[in-house]
């Protein structure tokens, strides 16, 4: 069954449904699939407020979580502010000096995401990844 | 949110309140809250991330700040009682290279 959601481009929104994605699939998965999940929502959206949407608040974020085979969820997440692949964008992290100058967010994504696919379709961001 | 405490003069020990999360504007609230402290005076800070129920890179950023700060000041941090989930991030960003971390 899919699940959509969608929140204004806030810090306290993406908290809000960050919380309800962790607390449904916990109960449908466990506790770390539903941490890795409320992680990677939060990671994807943190950066489209910040760096997409530059902290206006009304910008709009729409969410949709689908259940594959073999406990895998599909989560895609859709936004309307600029074009920004983050599957080119290459962070510098590694060492300990480069944790903290940013990146990390992302690195964080592409090691617990198991497929990350980006598009940009009708003035859309779409970033489609399984975990 | 967050209280230092300090059973003698060589460890302090920093706490969260119930269910915390360490993540946007909770990061930068609880950075500027560390920069009110003197480190200076303690020998070794213990992070205690019991009550932390969830972090993010932003969180993660706010201790890799404090890490840093005493470095400068010779004081050790040591990261203790942490999720199993929190440490499985930590770890996979090698911050346990760094930083001592006790589940």
């Amino acid at each position: 069954m899919k699940l959509k959601m969608k929140c204004n481009s806030t810090f306290e929104e993406i908290e809000r449904i960050g919380t309800e994605i962790r607390n449904i699939y916990r109960k449908k998965i466990n506790d770390q699939k539903a941490f890795e999940l409320e992680l990677i929502f939060n990671e994807i959206c943190s950066n489209i407020i910040r760096h997409g949407y530059r902290c206006c608040k009304s910008g709009i974020i729409e969410v949709q979580l689908d259940n594959l085979k073999d406990d895998t969820v599909e989560i895609i997440i859709m936004d309307s502010s600029p074009k920004f692949d983050p599957i080119n964008y290459k962070e510098k992290l590694g060492e300990f000096e480069n944790l903290e100058k940013g990146g990390m967010g992302l690195y964080i994504i592409k090691k617990i995401a198991r497929d990350l696919e980006y598009k940009y379709e009708n003035n859309k961001n779409i970033y489609k990844i399984i975990v | 949110m967050f209280k230092i405490d300090c059973e003698d003069k060589q460890e302090a020990r920093i706490h969260f309140e119930n269910d915390y999360r360490l993540s946007g504007e909770n990061s930068n609230t609880f950075k500027k809250w560390l920069k009110g402290i003197n480190f200076s005076d303690y020998e070794a800070i213990g992070l205690d991330l019991r009550n932390v129920e969830f972090i993010d890179s932003m969180g993660i950023a706010s201790i890799i700040w404090l890490k840093r700060d005493l470095d400068k000041r010779k004081v050790n941090l040591k990261i203790i009682n942490c999720s199993d989930n929190i440490l499985k991030i930590l770890k996979m960003l090698k911050l346990d290279s760094f930083i001592d971390i006790n589940s």
